[in-house]
């Protein structure tokens, strides 16, 4: 660490070799390729004047391909992936620049690769170029380095960002802006916190635990009873139990009662519990989810993020249902079985270990390539599906194209592959499961032999023998069961990894600790240079300057992609700014109490979305208290009143029931009529009248009228005619605003917002005409 | 109508004679094309995995479409090499020669190989999410921050990277 920079040696001893002054650098970050393409750490550095750029020294002669010298340097600071016969670990600097002369410092990201640019003089040039796995890291070092002055706290980013490997194991993380290494996941305090999830079903699973332990003790009883005391102490008349054959069967019935009484027991209690677990363990999960910010789900897909919620519940549902019986029991029934076979008859015991190494290199070496087999079936199988669902649910197409034969023939292309797979598994599983058995019966047939000759020359009793074998057969079960248990545990602790990441997830929108309670909101909006990026070198906004009174109406306009409705997601914080602040009757939203925001900002969107439920809860989504009269004045003042008394239900209409399926436009209504309810200060229009008829959208836009009334109104509209009546329209292009002004001011002003009104005057003609 | 109609269907081809292309000192593509200059361009290709030379989208800074190179190989000899460059980085994916060593841990394949721009580590996501096939027998790799490797035919790698690389394709 250089004052408050995480600097590397080499580049430090680089700077110094130049006569500059270490401490005054203000940031740094790596790259990762030279101007060749080839592979080689570059550093940027800065100090509030200059920005250096240094580079790996190259050899002139690369070493001999012999030596074995990459990857094994220890200063973290290199990408140790290089190929140390090409680079040394000194670094040199190849490029300097002003400051003052550079201008506009950023990253840019192409389809495989990134360019740090800036703008020298007018000219772009590129400073240096790297792969996108530096991009946050160089990111923010432009960030830095354009806001010198300003104060900022990027440092932490750089400290933590300076490396991509797991500092315990030396694996690349696998994703450098999420820093978890899947090996070193500290999986004792993950099993520790698993266990912990279940603090009130300790009695019941100490209780299943003892019973499984003497369950599988009990087990252990019907070789040694049928065998050695049956065969050798009560048939035989010199025996101990000599003719006693009653009582010792009662014993062994007995032994299997309870048994079976031990496992109806262990069953009961399991279930009642795992289920429990489950259903916490679900809770837990969902919960955390609805806590986490909107970002979090663009990164995501929500289908992945379902999966979640169920498979890993469930995954960790085995574990406690399948697992950890199975570890118990399996390893009290090896340690019981291995005691009474040392117990009775040490060396045969000895004898029967001998196919055991066999065993398991099977399970290690042999096996894989079977599951790798299988898990090509799966793939291609599924590939299979998706042709067929492809080719039915598109077989309007395929007929009206004439594409009959076309889908035959990509369907026999998969199905052969399905077929293919099959054979090999086939062959494969015919060959090796009767060898693995024969092995194992091999064990079988030592004991038979060398148990028979001590059996013939008197040193061993029949039934010992019997009793043996019956053993022998209880333990190769078990082997092959804890040799599963490896996979099993890291599965299981991977999904409770990936449950814990979420609970645990920052990526909330950190609400204020001191929240300024804010019940009755006035609707003033300013935005002060406001900066936003979805995801890191790709800015939406910048330089968002703007003053918006208290119930003012402001238009939004602009080409898609322009930046609208992410200006929309801000001012309602869905999202925080990056920079900048946007400010509600002077207070940044950031510090306003979460319920007083919420509660006084209303959105009607373009895709409406209703839950399952009555049409009356659906209107009182927002406000769950409101009485049923608020909720009809609600319905009429959003023209929705009508059509809801229209449906044989009215407003206990259940929405999605068959029959039920309301149109774009009755949605539409629905929507502003929960905006209504709502009674917001502070009103959000996003392409509300989208998709809609002529006809309806007239009604709509009757209804949105009335509801404008006297609040802060933000509006997205496509038409741009319908935004005529707003106080003002914002024009965004490329994220930022270009042009402010009435409709009319705007049309005499001739700009972009004429141009782009003419267009669609134009445009709406041409259907016109056209269509 | 039938120019507003035009404006939008018609492919405005360069012309190899009036375009000329040039790398700027930054480093950058520049354009001259009849009287204007375009001091930074980018370039798209329509077709990135079949015609890597043709159809070539040529955007200004604001991703307005200048026009289409129709055939990189129409161009005279300098503008070829300056597109070639320029299409080089934004589609920057080494070639890799050699498997090391790909483990599979974790839901994730660690590779470790040889490209022709120097040896290399990385992550990527497990099996379709990370290897993808274009066409027969090219493969492009997608790692988890999405840099791309790619092996042009994979029945050219040597026996045993054919044999680290089989159980996921």
């Amino acid at each position: 660490m250089v004052g408050e920079v995480n600097m590397p040696l080499a580049v430090q001893k680089a700077l110094t070799d130049r006569g500059i002054n270490v401490d005054s650098i203000i940031a740094c970050a790596k790259s990762d390729l030279d101007p060749k393409g080839d592979f080689c750490t570059t550093w940027l550095c800065a100090d509030q004047d200059h920005l250096y750029v240094c580079t790996q020294v190259r050899r002139k002669n690369p070493l001999p391909r012999l030596l074995k010298v990459r990857s094994e340097k220890k200063d973290k600071a290199f990408d140790t992936e290089f190929d140390w016969r090409n680079v040394t670990d000194e670094v040199e600097l190849s490029a300097q620049y002003e400051l003052a002369n550079l201008s506009e410092l950023k990253c840019e990201y192409f389809v495989g690769s990134l360019a740090v640019t800036a703008k020298l003089n007018d000219q772009t040039i590129v400073i240096c170029r790297g792969s996108k796995s530096n991009g946050a890291e160089l990111n923010a070092f432009c960030r830095r380095v354009n806001n010198r002055g300003k104060e900022e706290k990027e440092h932490a980013f750089f400290e933590q960002h300076m490396n991509n490997r797991c500092p315990k194991c030396g694996r690349l993380y696998p994703d450098p802006n999420r820093m978890v290494c899947p090996n070193c996941i500290d999986k004792r305090t993950l099993f520790r916190r698993v266990l912990a999830l279940t603090p009130k079903y300790k009695g019941p699973i100490i209780t299943m635990i003892l019973i499984m332990f003497v369950s599988s003790l009990v087990s252990l009883a019907p070789p040694y009873l049928t065998g050695h005391i049956l065969i050798d102490e009560t048939l035989n008349p010199n025996g101990k139990y000599a003719g006693m054959v009653g009582p010792v069967i009662l014993i062994s019935v007995l032994t299997s009662v309870v048994s079976l009484l031990l496992s109806i027991a262990h069953g009961r209690i399991n279930s009642g519990v795992t289920a429990e677990i489950v259903y916490d363990l679900k809770k837990m999960i969902f919960s955390a989810m609805q806590r986490l910010s909107l970002s979090f789900y663009n990164k995501r897909q929500t289908g992945s993020l379902m999966n979640r919620v169920n498979n890993d519940a469930t995954d960790l549902q085995y574990f406690f249902h399948d697992g950890l019986p199975y570890l118990i029991v399996n390893s009290v029934k090896l340690v019981g079985i291995a005691i009474l076979l040392l117990k009775m008859n040490w060396q045969l015991t000895l004898l029967v270990f001998i196919p055991i190494p066999l065993i398991l290199l099977f399970i290690y070496k042999v096996l894989p390539h079977l599951w790798k087999l299988h898990s090509r079936r799966f793939r291609t199988n599924a590939a299979l599906n998706s042709v067929i669902n492809d080719s039915l649910t598109g077989i309007r197409v395929v007929k009206a194209f004439g594409k009959e034969d076309e889908e035959v023939r990509r369907f026999s292309v998969r199905n052969a592959a399905v077929f293919d797979v099959q054979m090999s598994i086939g062959k494969l599983s015919s060959t090796l499961f009767p060898l693995m058995d024969y092995i194992m019966g091999l064990g079988t047939l030592i004991v038979w032999g060398v148990g028979g000759w001590h059996v013939v020359s008197g040193r061993m009793q029949v039934g010992v023998l019997i009793t043996f074998t019956g053993y022998l057969g209880m333990m190769y079960d078990p082997i092959r069961g804890l040799t599963e248990i490896v996979d099993w545990w890291s599965y299981c602790m991977n999904s409770a990894q990936r449950i814990f990441e979420i609970v645990d997830s920052t990526e909330c929108l950190p609400y204020p600790q001191k929240p300024v309670k804010m019940p009755h909101i006035k609707g003033e909006v300013v935005a002060r240079d406001v900066e936003f990026a979805y995801e890191e070198g790709r800015p939406i906004l910048q330089d968002i300057n703007f003053e918006v009174k208290p119930g003012e109406m402001i238009g939004l306009v602009g080409h898609s992609g322009a930046g609208k409705s992410t200006m929309i997601n801000l001012i309602s914080r869905l999202y925080d700014v990056n920079s900048g602040a946007i400010l509600i009757d002077g207070v940044n939203i950031k510090d306003i109490a979460k319920e007083d925001l919420h509660q006084q900002i209303g959105m009607v969107l373009q895709e409406t979305f209703l839950f399952r439920g009555t049409i009356m809860e659906n209107i009182a989504y927002a406000k769950p208290d409101a009485t049923e009269a608020e909720i009809i004045r609600a319905a009429k003042i959003a023209n929705a009143h009508d059509f809801i008394m229209r449906l044989p239900d009215g407003y206990d209409t259940v929405i999605g029931r068959k029959g039920h399926d309301l149109s774009g436009g009755e949605k539409q209504r629905l929507a502003i009529a929960r905006a209504v309810l709502l009674d917001p200060r502070i009103l959000i229009l996003d392409e509300a009248t989208a998709n809609i008829d002529t006809e309806t959208e007239q009604l709509i836009q009757e209804a949105l009228e009335q509801l404008i009334q006297g609040r802060t109104t933000f509006a997205i509209a496509h038409r741009l005619s319908t935004l005529r009546r707003a106080d003002r329209l914002f024009v965004f292009e490329h994220g930022r605003i270009v042009e402010v002004g009435t409709h009319e001011e705007l049309l005499a002003k001739k700009g972009v917002y004429e141009k782009l009104f003419t267009t669609q005057q134009k445009a709406l003609e041409l259907t016109a005409v056209g269509g | 109508m039938g120019d507003a109609l035009a404006k939008f269907t018609n492919i405005n081809y360069l012309d190899p004679k009036e375009a000329i292309f040039s790398t700027t000192e930054g480093g950058l593509l520049s354009l001259q094309l009849g009287n204007t200059f375009y001091h930074k361009v980018d370039l798209h290709q329509a077709f990135p995995f079949s015609l890597e030379h043709q159809f070539i989208s040529v955007r200004d800074t604001n991703g307005e479409e200048i026009g289409i190179i129709r055939d990189v190989r129409e161009f005279p000899r300098q503008s070829q090499e300056a597109i070639m460059n320029e299409l080089r980085w934004r589609y920057y994916a080494p070639q890799i020669k050699r498997i090391l060593a790909i483990k599979d841990e974790f839901g994730h394949l660690y590779w470790d190989v040889e490209t022709d721009h120097g040896y290399r580590k990385f992550v990527t996501p497990h099996r379709d999410d990370g290897i993808f096939s274009v066409g027969q027998r090219r493969l492009l790799i997608v790692d988890m921050t999405g840099n791309r490797y790619e092996i042009r035919d994979y029945r050219e790698l040597d026996a045993k990277s054919l044999r680290l690389l089989e159980p996921y394709i």
